[in-house]
Protein backbone atom coordinates (compact mmCIF):
# COMPACT_ATOMS: atom_id res chain seq x y z
CA UNK A 1 0.00 0.00 0.00
CA UNK A 2 1.84 3.36 -0.78
CA UNK A 3 0.50 6.79 0.14
CA UNK A 4 -2.60 5.79 1.67
CA UNK A 5 -3.69 3.82 -1.49
CA UNK A 6 -4.59 0.15 -1.77
CA UNK A 7 -3.86 -0.83 -5.16
CA UNK A 8 -5.90 -3.28 -5.24
CA UNK A 9 -9.22 -1.68 -4.11
CA UNK A 10 -7.59 1.10 -6.95
CA UNK A 11 -7.92 -2.13 -9.21
CA UNK A 12 -11.47 -2.90 -7.99
CA UNK A 13 -12.19 0.36 -8.21
CA UNK A 14 -11.86 1.01 -11.92
CA UNK A 15 -14.25 -1.69 -12.81
CA UNK A 16 -17.04 0.58 -11.57
CA UNK A 17 -16.16 3.85 -13.01
CA UNK A 18 -13.48 3.33 -15.68
CA UNK A 19 -11.36 6.29 -16.71
CA UNK A 20 -12.08 7.64 -20.03
CA UNK A 21 -11.54 10.99 -22.09
CA UNK A 22 -13.88 13.79 -21.30
CA UNK A 23 -14.33 17.42 -23.05
CA UNK A 24 -15.29 19.61 -20.12
CA UNK A 25 -16.95 22.16 -23.26
CA UNK A 26 -19.98 20.01 -23.58
CA UNK A 27 -20.99 21.06 -19.89
CA UNK A 28 -20.14 24.69 -19.92
CA UNK A 29 -22.68 26.20 -22.24
CA UNK A 30 -25.43 24.49 -20.30
CA UNK A 31 -24.48 25.21 -16.89
CA UNK A 32 -24.05 28.76 -17.46
CA UNK A 33 -27.49 29.34 -18.61
CA UNK A 34 -29.02 27.25 -15.55
CA UNK A 35 -26.37 29.85 -13.85
CA UNK A 36 -28.70 32.30 -15.36
CA UNK A 37 -31.86 30.70 -14.22
CA UNK A 38 -30.61 30.11 -10.41
CA UNK A 39 -30.18 33.69 -10.30
CA UNK A 40 -33.13 35.12 -11.51
CA UNK A 41 -34.79 32.80 -9.26
CA UNK A 42 -32.67 34.03 -6.56
CA UNK A 43 -33.69 37.59 -7.72
CA UNK A 44 -37.25 36.77 -7.39
CA UNK A 45 -37.48 35.31 -3.93
CA UNK A 46 -35.58 38.27 -2.45
CA UNK A 47 -38.19 40.53 -4.64
CA UNK A 48 -35.77 42.77 -6.29
CA UNK A 49 -37.62 45.27 -8.13
CA UNK A 50 -35.92 47.66 -10.64
CA UNK A 51 -38.18 50.49 -10.98
CA UNK A 52 -37.56 53.45 -14.01
CA UNK A 53 -39.44 56.40 -14.18
CA UNK A 54 -39.48 58.40 -17.40
CA UNK A 55 -42.63 58.39 -19.27
CA UNK A 56 -41.26 59.41 -22.62
CA UNK A 57 -38.16 57.31 -22.31
CA UNK A 58 -39.89 56.44 -26.05
CA UNK A 59 -37.35 58.92 -27.24
CA UNK A 60 -34.93 58.50 -24.73
CA UNK A 61 -32.20 61.41 -23.53
CA UNK A 62 -30.09 63.91 -24.08
CA UNK A 63 -27.72 66.09 -21.98
CA UNK A 64 -29.37 67.62 -18.90
CA UNK A 65 -29.55 71.07 -19.37
CA UNK A 66 -27.24 72.13 -16.59
CA UNK A 67 -27.79 74.70 -14.52
CA UNK A 68 -31.14 74.92 -15.87
CA UNK A 69 -33.14 72.10 -13.25
CA UNK A 70 -32.68 71.38 -9.90
CA UNK A 71 -31.81 68.08 -10.73
CA UNK A 72 -30.72 67.18 -6.86
CA UNK A 73 -33.94 67.88 -5.20
CA UNK A 74 -36.03 65.05 -7.01
CA UNK A 75 -33.48 62.85 -6.67
CA UNK A 76 -33.49 62.74 -2.92
CA UNK A 77 -36.47 60.11 -1.48
CA UNK A 78 -37.90 58.72 1.88
CA UNK A 79 -37.37 55.22 0.71
CA UNK A 80 -34.51 53.82 2.20
CA UNK A 81 -34.21 50.72 -0.07
CA UNK A 82 -34.38 52.84 -3.31
CA UNK A 83 -32.24 55.27 -5.12
CA UNK A 84 -32.61 57.77 -7.75
CA UNK A 85 -29.90 59.04 -9.95
CA UNK A 86 -29.27 60.16 -12.95
CA UNK A 87 -27.50 58.91 -15.80
CA UNK A 88 -24.84 60.66 -17.82
CA UNK A 89 -24.93 59.52 -21.42
CA UNK A 90 -22.19 60.81 -23.02
CA UNK A 91 -19.71 58.95 -20.39
CA UNK A 92 -19.34 55.30 -20.78
CA UNK A 93 -17.75 52.53 -17.89
CA UNK A 94 -15.70 49.73 -19.56
CA UNK A 95 -14.69 47.91 -16.53
CA UNK A 96 -15.93 45.05 -14.83
CA UNK A 97 -19.09 44.16 -12.84
CA UNK A 98 -18.12 41.39 -10.82
CA UNK A 99 -21.61 39.28 -9.24
CA UNK A 100 -21.02 40.93 -5.90
CA UNK A 101 -19.01 42.74 -3.69
CA UNK A 102 -17.50 42.63 0.11
CA UNK A 103 -17.30 46.19 1.15
CA UNK A 104 -16.54 46.15 5.33
CA UNK A 105 -16.64 50.26 5.44
CA UNK A 106 -19.87 51.08 3.57
CA UNK A 107 -20.84 54.40 4.52
CA UNK A 108 -21.67 57.87 2.71
CA UNK A 109 -19.23 58.83 0.66
CA UNK A 110 -16.76 56.83 -1.33
CA UNK A 111 -15.65 53.76 0.21
CA UNK A 112 -13.44 50.69 -0.84
CA UNK A 113 -14.89 47.09 -1.84
CA UNK A 114 -13.28 43.49 -2.75
CA UNK A 115 -14.65 41.07 -5.46
CA UNK A 116 -16.45 38.61 -2.82
CA UNK A 117 -14.50 35.91 -1.91
CA UNK A 118 -11.03 37.92 -0.53
CA UNK A 119 -12.36 39.28 2.47
CA UNK A 120 -13.39 36.92 4.85
CA UNK A 121 -16.37 38.03 7.46
CA UNK A 122 -18.26 41.33 7.67
CA UNK A 123 -21.62 41.80 6.58
CA UNK A 124 -21.72 44.01 4.21
CA UNK A 125 -22.00 41.82 0.61
CA UNK A 126 -23.30 44.04 -2.29
CA UNK A 127 -25.01 42.30 -5.07
CA UNK A 128 -24.95 43.21 -8.49
CA UNK A 129 -28.58 44.99 -9.15
CA UNK A 130 -28.16 46.00 -12.60
CA UNK A 131 -25.79 47.94 -14.99
CA UNK A 132 -27.23 51.37 -16.35
CA UNK A 133 -28.50 50.97 -19.78
CA UNK A 134 -27.21 53.85 -22.72
CA UNK A 135 -29.65 56.60 -22.87
CA UNK A 136 -30.38 57.34 -26.80
CA UNK A 137 -30.17 61.50 -27.21
CA UNK A 138 -33.72 63.14 -27.13
CA UNK A 139 -34.15 66.10 -28.96
CA UNK A 140 -37.08 67.74 -31.17
CA UNK A 141 -34.59 66.55 -34.08
CA UNK A 142 -34.78 63.11 -33.33
CA UNK A 143 -38.38 62.87 -31.87
CA UNK A 144 -38.97 63.93 -35.49
CA UNK A 145 -36.83 61.01 -36.95
CA UNK A 146 -38.36 58.76 -34.43
CA UNK A 147 -41.63 59.71 -35.79
CA UNK A 148 -40.37 59.13 -39.54
CA UNK A 149 -39.01 55.68 -38.14
CA UNK A 150 -42.27 54.91 -36.24
CA UNK A 151 -43.92 55.53 -39.37
CA UNK A 152 -41.84 53.51 -41.30
CA UNK A 153 -42.73 50.77 -38.88
CA UNK A 154 -46.22 50.83 -39.78
CA UNK A 155 -47.55 53.66 -37.27
CA UNK A 156 -51.07 55.24 -38.28
CA UNK A 157 -49.87 57.88 -41.11
CA UNK A 158 -52.76 60.56 -39.85
CA UNK A 159 -51.55 60.15 -35.71
CA UNK A 160 -47.84 60.71 -36.96
CA UNK A 161 -48.99 63.52 -39.16
CA UNK A 162 -50.95 64.88 -36.01
CA UNK A 163 -47.73 64.02 -33.46
CA UNK A 164 -45.89 66.52 -35.95
CA UNK A 165 -48.08 69.46 -35.76
CA UNK A 166 -48.51 68.95 -31.50
CA UNK A 167 -44.97 68.86 -31.27
CA UNK A 168 -44.10 72.32 -33.41
CA UNK A 169 -46.87 73.30 -30.29
CA UNK A 170 -44.25 72.17 -27.42
CA UNK A 171 -42.04 74.82 -25.99
CA UNK A 172 -38.17 73.97 -25.74
CA UNK A 173 -38.49 73.66 -22.38
CA UNK A 174 -41.25 71.16 -22.12
CA UNK A 175 -38.54 68.90 -24.82
CA UNK A 176 -35.21 69.91 -22.31
CA UNK A 177 -37.53 68.91 -19.23
CA UNK A 178 -38.33 65.53 -20.81
CA UNK A 179 -34.63 64.74 -22.12
CA UNK A 180 -33.70 64.89 -18.22
CA UNK A 181 -36.03 62.68 -17.20
CA UNK A 182 -35.01 60.20 -19.71
CA UNK A 183 -31.83 60.15 -17.40
CA UNK A 184 -33.35 59.84 -14.30
CA UNK A 185 -33.38 56.14 -13.20
CA UNK A 186 -34.88 54.98 -9.57
CA UNK A 187 -34.00 51.25 -8.57
CA UNK A 188 -35.58 49.31 -5.46
CA UNK A 189 -34.53 46.02 -3.55
CA UNK A 190 -37.26 46.75 -1.06
CA UNK A 191 -39.31 43.88 0.02
CA UNK A 192 -42.30 44.38 2.09
CA UNK A 193 -43.37 42.97 5.11
CA UNK A 194 -46.03 42.61 7.52
CA UNK A 195 -48.04 45.71 8.16
CA UNK A 196 -46.71 47.85 5.56
CA UNK A 197 -43.19 47.29 6.93
CA UNK A 198 -40.16 46.98 5.38
CA UNK A 199 -36.55 46.06 6.32
CA UNK A 200 -33.75 48.61 6.00
CA UNK A 201 -30.21 48.80 6.31
CA UNK A 202 -28.54 50.67 9.53
CA UNK A 203 -28.29 54.66 9.16
CA UNK A 204 -25.62 55.81 7.03
CA UNK A 205 -24.84 52.41 5.28
CA UNK A 206 -26.04 52.75 1.66
CA UNK A 207 -28.54 50.07 -0.10
CA UNK A 208 -27.76 50.87 -3.22
CA UNK A 209 -23.94 51.67 -4.39
CA UNK A 210 -22.68 52.64 -7.70
CA UNK A 211 -18.77 50.97 -8.50
CA UNK A 212 -15.72 51.57 -10.78
CA UNK A 213 -12.91 48.67 -10.85
CA UNK A 214 -9.71 49.86 -8.95
CA UNK A 215 -7.97 46.67 -9.39
CA UNK A 216 -8.57 43.33 -10.58
CA UNK A 217 -10.42 42.90 -7.20
CA UNK A 218 -10.54 46.31 -5.70
CA UNK A 219 -13.79 48.51 -6.33
CA UNK A 220 -14.30 52.32 -5.52
CA UNK A 221 -17.96 52.55 -4.44
CA UNK A 222 -20.36 55.36 -3.29
CA UNK A 223 -24.18 55.96 -2.55
CA UNK A 224 -26.65 55.75 -5.45
CA UNK A 225 -28.96 57.69 -3.91
CA UNK A 226 -28.97 60.97 -5.58
CA UNK A 227 -25.67 61.01 -7.20
CA UNK A 228 -25.60 62.41 -10.19
CA UNK A 229 -24.05 61.94 -13.71
CA UNK A 230 -23.65 57.61 -13.43
CA UNK A 231 -21.63 56.68 -16.59
CA UNK A 232 -23.45 54.12 -18.89
CA UNK A 233 -22.38 50.33 -18.12
CA UNK A 234 -21.99 51.19 -14.35
CA UNK A 235 -22.63 48.10 -12.30
CA UNK A 236 -24.80 49.17 -9.39
CA UNK A 237 -25.22 47.04 -6.54
CA UNK A 238 -27.91 46.01 -3.93
CA UNK A 239 -27.43 45.46 -0.20
CA UNK A 240 -27.74 41.49 1.30
CA UNK A 241 -29.92 41.93 4.56
CA UNK A 242 -27.75 40.89 7.47
CA UNK A 243 -29.10 41.24 11.29
CA UNK A 244 -28.33 44.72 12.06
CA UNK A 245 -31.06 45.58 9.72
CA UNK A 246 -34.38 46.87 11.50
CA UNK A 247 -37.70 46.93 10.52
CA UNK A 248 -39.39 50.61 9.76
CA UNK A 249 -42.48 51.60 8.16
CA UNK A 250 -42.38 51.48 4.32
CA UNK A 251 -42.85 55.07 2.73
CA UNK A 252 -46.34 55.14 0.52
CA UNK A 253 -46.05 54.75 -2.89
CA UNK A 254 -46.22 57.53 -5.67
CA UNK A 255 -47.34 55.80 -8.31
CA UNK A 256 -47.61 59.80 -9.88
CA UNK A 257 -44.10 60.42 -9.12
CA UNK A 258 -43.41 61.27 -12.92
CA UNK A 259 -46.26 64.21 -13.15
CA UNK A 260 -44.31 65.79 -9.98
CA UNK A 261 -40.95 65.24 -11.20
CA UNK A 262 -42.24 66.88 -14.68
CA UNK A 263 -43.78 69.87 -13.10
CA UNK A 264 -40.82 70.28 -10.77
CA UNK A 265 -38.53 70.64 -14.18
CA UNK A 266 -40.85 72.63 -15.68
CA UNK A 267 -41.74 75.03 -12.79
CA UNK A 268 -45.38 74.88 -13.92
CA UNK A 269 -47.85 72.21 -14.78
CA UNK A 270 -47.71 70.57 -18.57
CA UNK A 271 -49.95 72.69 -20.54
CA UNK A 272 -52.48 70.99 -22.84
CA UNK A 273 -50.39 70.91 -25.83
CA UNK A 274 -48.18 69.34 -24.15
CA UNK A 275 -50.49 66.84 -22.74
CA UNK A 276 -51.79 66.16 -25.85
CA UNK A 277 -47.97 65.41 -27.32
CA UNK A 278 -47.50 63.12 -25.07
CA UNK A 279 -50.61 60.68 -26.03
CA UNK A 280 -49.64 61.66 -30.04
CA UNK A 281 -46.41 59.56 -29.10
CA UNK A 282 -47.98 56.86 -27.12
CA UNK A 283 -50.87 56.18 -29.56
CA UNK A 284 -48.42 56.91 -32.59
CA UNK A 285 -46.45 54.28 -31.49
CA UNK A 286 -49.23 51.93 -30.82
CA UNK A 287 -52.40 50.19 -31.63
CA UNK A 288 -54.19 47.67 -30.88
CA UNK A 289 -56.14 47.24 -27.30
CA UNK A 290 -57.67 44.98 -24.72
CA UNK A 291 -55.64 42.24 -22.30
CA UNK A 292 -53.61 39.15 -23.71
CA UNK A 293 -51.34 39.01 -27.02
CA UNK A 294 -51.12 42.31 -28.72
CA UNK A 295 -50.69 42.97 -32.50
CA UNK A 296 -48.54 45.71 -34.31
CA UNK A 297 -47.36 47.73 -31.02
CA UNK A 298 -44.12 48.94 -31.50
CA UNK A 299 -41.90 52.01 -31.26
CA UNK A 300 -38.87 53.13 -33.45
CA UNK A 301 -35.99 53.96 -31.52
CA UNK A 302 -37.39 52.52 -28.16
CA UNK A 303 -36.31 51.21 -24.98
CA UNK A 304 -38.09 48.25 -23.26
CA UNK A 305 -38.91 50.41 -20.38
CA UNK A 306 -40.68 53.25 -23.16
CA UNK A 307 -42.68 50.64 -24.74
CA UNK A 308 -43.51 49.29 -21.77
CA UNK A 309 -45.26 52.39 -20.84
CA UNK A 310 -47.61 52.57 -23.64
CA UNK A 311 -49.66 49.70 -22.47
CA UNK A 312 -52.05 52.39 -21.19
CA UNK A 313 -52.76 53.74 -24.48
CA UNK A 314 -52.80 50.00 -25.53
CA UNK A 315 -55.21 49.03 -23.35
CA UNK A 316 -57.52 52.58 -24.55
CA UNK A 317 -57.22 54.83 -21.19
CA UNK A 318 -55.95 58.20 -21.42
CA UNK A 319 -53.05 57.51 -18.86
CA UNK A 320 -50.27 59.31 -18.94
CA UNK A 321 -48.45 59.39 -15.93
CA UNK A 322 -47.13 55.99 -15.07
CA UNK A 323 -44.59 53.89 -13.37
CA UNK A 324 -43.08 50.88 -14.81
CA UNK A 325 -41.29 48.27 -12.57
CA UNK A 326 -38.68 45.79 -14.72
CA UNK A 327 -39.89 41.96 -13.06
CA UNK A 328 -37.76 38.68 -13.70
CA UNK A 329 -38.99 36.74 -16.08
CA UNK A 330 -41.24 33.70 -14.63
CA UNK A 331 -40.48 30.03 -15.83
CA UNK A 332 -43.17 30.22 -17.97
CA UNK A 333 -43.43 32.55 -20.65
CA UNK A 334 -47.04 33.68 -23.03
CA UNK A 335 -47.00 31.30 -26.12
CA UNK A 336 -44.27 32.60 -28.44
CA UNK A 337 -42.16 34.56 -26.50
CA UNK A 338 -38.49 34.21 -26.34
CA UNK A 339 -36.74 34.59 -22.82
CA UNK A 340 -33.44 36.26 -24.28
CA UNK A 341 -35.29 38.34 -26.14
CA UNK A 342 -38.63 38.71 -23.91
CA UNK A 343 -38.80 41.30 -20.64
CA UNK A 344 -41.56 41.89 -18.43
CA UNK A 345 -42.65 45.07 -16.49
CA UNK A 346 -45.01 45.91 -13.63
CA UNK A 347 -47.29 49.14 -15.44
CA UNK A 348 -48.46 51.60 -12.36
CA UNK A 349 -51.10 54.11 -13.96
CA UNK A 350 -53.45 56.36 -12.42
CA UNK A 351 -56.78 56.75 -13.95
CA UNK A 352 -58.48 60.21 -12.40
CA UNK A 353 -62.73 61.42 -12.56
CA UNK A 354 -61.77 64.07 -14.88
CA UNK A 355 -61.32 61.60 -17.72
CA UNK A 356 -64.53 60.23 -16.68
CA UNK A 357 -63.27 56.99 -15.69
CA UNK A 358 -65.61 54.73 -13.37
CA UNK A 359 -62.24 52.87 -12.15
CA UNK A 360 -60.56 56.02 -10.57
CA UNK A 361 -57.32 55.61 -8.57
CA UNK A 362 -54.40 53.36 -8.90
CA UNK A 363 -54.35 50.48 -11.69
CA UNK A 364 -51.54 47.65 -12.25
CA UNK A 365 -50.94 45.40 -14.98
CA UNK A 366 -48.09 43.60 -16.03
CA UNK A 367 -46.53 44.02 -19.88
CA UNK A 368 -44.39 41.44 -21.74
CA UNK A 369 -42.29 43.08 -24.55
CA UNK A 370 -40.10 41.35 -26.94
CA UNK A 371 -37.51 42.79 -29.61
CA UNK A 372 -38.65 42.51 -33.05
CA UNK A 373 -36.01 40.38 -34.86
CA UNK A 374 -36.08 42.01 -38.17
CA UNK A 375 -36.41 45.61 -37.29
CA UNK A 376 -34.50 45.24 -33.83
CA UNK A 377 -37.28 47.68 -32.22
CA UNK A 378 -39.04 46.89 -28.85
CA UNK A 379 -42.59 46.11 -29.43
CA UNK A 380 -45.67 45.42 -26.82
CA UNK A 381 -46.43 41.57 -26.50
CA UNK A 382 -48.70 41.00 -24.32
CA UNK A 383 -50.65 42.42 -21.36
CA UNK A 384 -52.62 41.50 -18.69
CA UNK A 385 -53.52 41.59 -14.77
CA UNK A 386 -51.10 38.76 -13.82
CA UNK A 387 -47.68 38.09 -14.84
CA UNK B 1 -2.60 14.70 -7.35
CA UNK B 2 -3.08 14.89 -11.26
CA UNK B 3 -0.97 17.05 -13.01
CA UNK B 4 -2.59 20.35 -13.88
CA UNK B 5 -2.24 22.56 -16.97
CA UNK B 6 0.10 25.94 -15.33
CA UNK B 7 -2.99 28.02 -15.76
CA UNK B 8 -5.60 26.01 -14.37
CA UNK B 9 -3.41 24.79 -11.28
CA UNK B 10 -2.97 28.66 -10.19
CA UNK B 11 -6.43 29.36 -10.96
CA UNK B 12 -8.04 26.54 -8.85
CA UNK B 13 -5.32 27.51 -6.25
CA UNK B 14 -6.98 31.07 -6.26
CA UNK B 15 -8.63 31.86 -3.31
CA UNK B 16 -11.24 34.13 -5.38
CA UNK B 17 -14.53 32.97 -7.15
CA UNK B 18 -15.08 34.44 -10.44
CA UNK B 19 -16.47 32.83 -13.61
CA UNK B 20 -12.91 32.65 -15.07
CA UNK B 21 -11.28 30.92 -11.87
CA UNK B 22 -14.58 28.77 -11.61
CA UNK B 23 -13.91 27.70 -14.94
CA UNK B 24 -10.44 27.11 -14.91
CA UNK B 25 -10.77 24.58 -11.81
CA UNK B 26 -13.60 23.00 -13.89
CA UNK B 27 -11.77 22.68 -16.77
CA UNK B 28 -8.27 21.27 -14.79
CA UNK B 29 -9.96 18.37 -13.32
CA UNK B 30 -13.25 17.84 -15.47
CA UNK B 31 -12.62 14.61 -15.90
CA UNK B 32 -12.05 13.64 -12.31
CA UNK B 33 -15.32 15.77 -11.37
CA UNK B 34 -17.44 13.78 -13.92
CA UNK B 35 -15.83 10.18 -12.20
CA UNK B 36 -16.82 11.19 -8.75
CA UNK B 37 -20.06 12.36 -9.30
CA UNK B 38 -20.35 9.05 -11.37
CA UNK B 39 -19.50 7.32 -8.75
CA UNK B 40 -22.05 9.10 -6.30
CA UNK B 41 -24.92 9.30 -8.83
CA UNK B 42 -24.79 5.79 -9.59
CA UNK B 43 -24.95 6.44 -13.47
CA UNK B 44 -23.24 8.34 -16.59
CA UNK B 45 -26.21 10.15 -16.93
CA UNK B 46 -26.18 11.30 -13.31
CA UNK B 47 -22.89 12.42 -13.08
CA UNK B 48 -23.05 14.58 -16.01
CA UNK B 49 -26.13 15.73 -14.44
CA UNK B 50 -24.42 16.40 -11.14
CA UNK B 51 -21.75 18.10 -12.36
CA UNK B 52 -23.14 20.62 -14.71
CA UNK B 53 -25.58 21.55 -11.24
CA UNK B 54 -22.70 22.17 -9.21
CA UNK B 55 -20.76 24.43 -11.52
CA UNK B 56 -23.71 25.75 -12.54
CA UNK B 57 -24.68 26.50 -8.32
CA UNK B 58 -21.00 27.54 -8.21
CA UNK B 59 -21.06 30.39 -10.97
CA UNK B 60 -24.87 31.58 -9.59
CA UNK B 61 -23.87 31.35 -5.86
CA UNK B 62 -20.14 32.44 -6.19
CA UNK B 63 -20.85 35.37 -3.86
CA UNK B 64 -20.90 32.31 -0.93
CA UNK B 65 -17.50 31.81 -1.28
CA UNK B 66 -15.63 32.73 1.31
CA UNK B 67 -11.92 31.85 0.52
CA UNK B 68 -11.23 29.68 3.22
CA UNK B 69 -9.86 27.15 0.69
CA UNK B 70 -9.26 27.38 -2.69
CA UNK B 71 -12.06 27.60 -5.67
CA UNK B 72 -10.84 23.77 -6.80
CA UNK B 73 -11.97 22.70 -3.15
CA UNK B 74 -15.45 24.85 -3.10
CA UNK B 75 -16.14 23.37 -6.33
CA UNK B 76 -15.25 19.27 -5.22
CA UNK B 77 -17.99 20.39 -2.24
CA UNK B 78 -20.52 21.48 -4.56
CA UNK B 79 -19.97 18.59 -7.01
CA UNK B 80 -20.40 15.99 -4.34
CA UNK B 81 -23.46 17.50 -2.80
CA UNK B 82 -25.12 17.81 -6.39
CA UNK B 83 -24.42 14.13 -7.12
CA UNK B 84 -25.62 12.96 -3.88
CA UNK B 85 -28.67 14.79 -4.74
CA UNK B 86 -28.91 13.06 -7.78
CA UNK B 87 -28.57 9.89 -6.30
CA UNK B 88 -31.35 10.51 -3.83
CA UNK B 89 -34.05 12.03 -6.40
CA UNK B 90 -33.51 9.34 -8.75
CA UNK B 91 -35.52 6.25 -8.91
CA UNK B 92 -34.52 3.00 -6.35
CA UNK B 93 -34.71 0.24 -9.68
CA UNK B 94 -32.25 -2.77 -9.00
CA UNK B 95 -30.43 -2.93 -12.33
CA UNK B 96 -30.10 -6.56 -13.23
CA UNK B 97 -29.14 -7.20 -16.29
CA UNK B 98 -30.75 -9.90 -18.00
CA UNK B 99 -29.56 -13.43 -17.80
CA UNK B 100 -28.33 -14.74 -21.38
CA UNK B 101 -27.45 -17.43 -19.54
CA UNK B 102 -23.30 -16.73 -20.15
CA UNK B 103 -21.30 -15.68 -17.15
CA UNK B 104 -18.46 -12.66 -18.34
CA UNK B 105 -16.08 -13.45 -15.21
CA UNK B 106 -15.34 -9.25 -15.39
CA UNK B 107 -19.31 -8.21 -15.02
CA UNK B 108 -19.16 -10.72 -12.28
CA UNK B 109 -16.42 -9.22 -9.96
CA UNK B 110 -17.56 -5.50 -11.37
CA UNK B 111 -21.14 -6.39 -9.69
CA UNK B 112 -19.26 -8.32 -6.32
CA UNK B 113 -17.43 -4.84 -6.33
CA UNK B 114 -20.50 -2.80 -6.93
CA UNK B 115 -22.05 -4.50 -3.81
CA UNK B 116 -19.28 -4.35 -1.80
CA UNK B 117 -18.94 -0.47 -2.30
CA UNK B 118 -22.94 -0.32 -1.53
CA UNK B 119 -22.69 -1.65 1.31
CA UNK B 120 -20.31 0.57 3.09
CA UNK B 121 -21.34 3.71 4.94
CA UNK B 122 -22.05 6.79 2.26
CA UNK B 123 -19.17 8.59 3.92
CA UNK B 124 -16.75 5.63 3.57
CA UNK B 125 -17.79 5.63 -0.66
CA UNK B 126 -17.37 8.86 -0.89
CA UNK B 127 -13.84 9.20 0.44
CA UNK B 128 -12.63 6.16 -1.14
CA UNK B 129 -13.99 7.75 -4.50
CA UNK B 130 -12.53 11.13 -4.19
CA UNK B 131 -9.17 9.71 -3.15
CA UNK B 132 -8.80 6.63 -6.13
CA UNK B 133 -10.99 8.81 -9.11
CA UNK B 134 -9.71 12.12 -8.25
CA UNK B 135 -6.82 11.55 -6.43
CA UNK B 136 -7.19 14.21 -3.80
CA UNK B 137 -4.86 14.43 -0.88
CA UNK B 138 -6.39 14.08 2.54
CA UNK B 139 -7.24 17.78 2.73
CA UNK B 140 -8.67 17.97 -0.35
CA UNK B 141 -11.02 15.47 0.47
CA UNK B 142 -11.78 16.27 4.14
CA UNK B 143 -12.82 20.10 2.43
CA UNK B 144 -14.79 18.16 0.15
CA UNK B 145 -16.64 15.88 2.90
CA UNK B 146 -16.65 18.43 5.63
CA UNK B 147 -14.49 16.84 7.93
CA UNK B 148 -11.47 16.73 9.77
CA UNK B 149 -8.40 15.55 8.14
CA UNK B 150 -7.54 13.20 10.91
CA UNK B 151 -11.10 11.48 10.01
CA UNK B 152 -10.05 10.95 6.85
CA UNK B 153 -7.46 9.12 7.34
CA UNK B 154 -9.32 6.88 9.75
CA UNK B 155 -12.44 6.52 7.23
CA UNK B 156 -10.57 5.19 4.29
CA UNK B 157 -8.01 2.62 6.99
CA UNK B 158 -11.68 1.57 7.35
CA UNK B 159 -13.09 1.43 3.90
CA UNK B 160 -9.72 -0.52 3.19
CA UNK B 161 -10.44 -3.22 5.35
CA UNK B 162 -14.36 -3.45 4.95
CA UNK B 163 -13.39 -4.10 0.58
CA UNK B 164 -10.88 -6.05 1.78
CA UNK B 165 -12.84 -8.35 3.91
CA UNK B 166 -15.96 -8.41 1.81
CA UNK B 167 -14.13 -9.42 -1.57
CA UNK B 168 -12.39 -12.45 -1.44
CA UNK B 169 -8.71 -12.41 -3.10
CA UNK B 170 -10.19 -14.20 -6.39
CA UNK B 171 -12.60 -11.10 -6.80
CA UNK B 172 -9.85 -8.41 -6.00
CA UNK B 173 -7.19 -10.17 -8.10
Amino acid sequence: MIAGKDPVVGQALDLLVPDFDFDPDTLLPAAYARAGALRTARRRRRTVAVIAFAALLLFAGAAIAAGKFDLLSFLHTNDRNSARFSVAPARTYHGAAPLALTCPGAKTGVFTCHVTGLVVGGNRIYDLGQQTDKVPPLTRQSMLDSLDKAQAAGADPARVAQARADLAKVGDDFIRALAVMTQIETVSAGSSGPGGTERVPPRGVPAWTACREVTLATFRCRPLAALVGVATGTPLYFLQPSKDWRRVQAPPSQPSDFERMLEQLLGRKPNADEIRFFMDLATVASTGSSSGPTTGAQTADSTAVATAQLAPPILGVSAGLVSVTARPLPRRLPDGLRPGATRLFRVVFYLDHSNGHDAAGNHTVYVYVTRAPRLGVWQVAWVGTKP
Amino acid sequence: MTELPSSGLAAARRREATPATIEAAYRARATEFLRVATAIAGSSEGGRDAVQEALARAFARRGTFRGSGPVEAWLWRAVVNAARNVRDRSPRVAEAPADTGAHDPVDERRDAVREAVAALPERQRHALFLRYYADLDYAAIAEALGVRRGTVSATLNQAHAALRAALDEEVLA
